[in-house]
């Protein structure tokens, strides 16, 4: 007897773990890589007495020199002490960025636009600064950086099997990528995006889904690199993520419709 | 007695089956080995990771560049499923490497960039991007002078001219506007003021 309550319980323990997991079902954060080029003036023109010459530099962005830049921004510093958890000053080397699907509507905002997908300085050992966001010490709203997908224009094609579920879906949308580090440097960039998605059977109300995000935005818009006019070239983010949804979203660019119609 | 004792071995068999799957999971996200350096500092190992299952398509036949090992190939006993994890984990781990400083996490990925699927170099490629050293370019130039696919070769060189920008984090400071610029800036100034009024 002793031995049927213990499997009774041990079953138990099993179903309630699994509740909880259920429970805790969202989109999976996309780690990005963003890569790109950036041409402005870095000098005036020069005049040798014969001819007058200027000249392009080019710069390069990667995660870790973004990174740098809000590191050695004092505005961002002064953020990060109001608003992490440790009250640290620095973005931790090692950090990266992730996308974060989850977020959307939650910065309502007319600056903004009703949708706006948060980007959060994150790593390994739980660091995470949200791009976004509201500094209570400070009272004032901040914003240094989002990745925004095009609500009314997400179009997409999809398979699905009508008796597991899983399928897959590819998605298209206009994108904006915008960073700006308060310190006279800033990107607002423009394209088109594509979000494939693939889906496996629907198991308790979730499914394993892997999301593969590709957001060129070529289409430079008031860069500034050091408080220069600027353009950027080339700008790209990219991720890849896998995790347990909830089954309700397949297709996601019609369960995103549905949101834009109905508020969230 | 008799359904005790079957209930019992139900639990331990249980169990052992649970704790076989966690350890499962753990030494797949744990290789034993790191992946077999090339370029910068390279060591002499031979060894192979445990889910580095694509050895090098092709040798970086450069002077800094030691010739990567052949590993042996275990491709074909996976399914697609198991092929496409281990293309991820891979993928993951370069874009790990790729926030590092330190020249072991620059050989992995430089050694990736010889991989064998396609996936996987195009993943080295970014994190060499990424990682954001200089040292990478000769290696990334003769790795391209091997390929046969134009789009990767492409790829490659690209990597080497966008690895030999400076950062804009190192843009150095702003420079003071010329008496054009503002100029410029104080009219458009007084456009907005005049268009909104406040």
């Amino acid at each position: 007897m002793k031995l049927t309550k213990l499997t009774i319980l041990a079953t138990a323990a099993m179903l309630a773990l699994a509740y909880s997991a259920k429970a805790q079902v969202s989109f999976p954060l996309v780690k990005l890589t963003i890569s790109g080029t950036v041409s402005y003036n870095a000098a005036f023109p020069a005049d040798n007495g014969k001819t007058t010459k200027s000249a392009l530099t080019n710069v390069n962005i990667t995660v870790k020199s973004l990174i740098n830049l809000l590191n050695a921004s004092p505005t961002v510093t002064s953020t990060l002490l109001d608003v992490t958890t440790n009250q640290i000053n620095q973005i931790p080397a090692g950090s990266y960025f992730v996308y974060d699907l989850n977020t959307n509507n939650v910065f309502d905002d007319s600056d903004f636009g009703e949708y706006v997908m948060a980007l959060i300085v994150t790593n390994i050992n739980g660091f995470s600064f949200t791009l976004v966001g509201y500094d209570s010490v400070a009272a004032t709203n901040y914003d240094y950086g989002f990745l925004n997908i095009d609500s009314q224009n997400l179009i997409g094609s999809y398979s699905q099997n009508d008796a597991t579920g899983a399928g897959s879906e590819s998605d298209l949308t206009g994108i904006e990528f915008y960073f700006n580090d308060g310190n006279g440097n800033q990107l607002d960039d423009f394209g088109n995006g594509s979000l494939k998605w693939s889906f496996g059977k629907v198991s308790g109300g979730v499914q394993k889904t892997t999301l593969s995000i590709n957001f060129p935005a070529p289409d430079g818009w008031s860069d500034t690199v050091n408080g220069n006019a600027a353009v950027a070239q080339n700008v790209k983010c990219s991720g890849k993520a896998t995790g347990n949804v909830a089954s309700g979203i397949f297709p996601f660019y019609l369960w995103w419709l549905y949101l834009d119609i109905f508020g969230y | 007695m008799k359904p005790k004792f079957v209930m019992a071995l139900l639990l331990v068999a249980l169990l052992v089956l649970g704790a076989a799957f966690f350890l499962n999971q753990l030494l797949i996200r744990h290789p034993a080995n790191p992946p077999v350096p090339t370029g910068v500092a390279a060591a002499s190992t031979t060894s192979e990771p445990a889910t580095a299952v694509f050895p090098a398509a092709a040798q970086t036949d450069t002077a800094s560049s030691p010739p990567m090992m052949a590993a042996p190939v275990a491709t074909n006993a996976l399914t697609p499923e198991q092929q496409q994890a281990a293309i991820d984990a891979e993928t993951d781990r370069l874009q790990q490497w790729s926030m590092n400083d330190d020249p072991v996490s620059l050989s992995n990925i430089l050694a990736d960039l010889t991989n064998s699927e396609k996936e996987v170099r195009e993943a080295a490629i970014e994190a060499t991007k990424q990682f954001g050293s200089t040292n990478a370019i000769p290696t990334l130039k003769a790795v391209a002078a091997n390929t046969t696919d134009p789009e990767e070769q492409i790829a490659l060189l690209q990597a080497a001219d966008f690895l030999s920008l400076p950062a804009i984090s190192d843009s150095g400071v702003q420079l003071p506007r010329t008496p054009e610029q503002i100029q410029a800036a104080t009219q458009k100034q007084a456009q907005r003021q005049s268009h909104n009024p406040k």
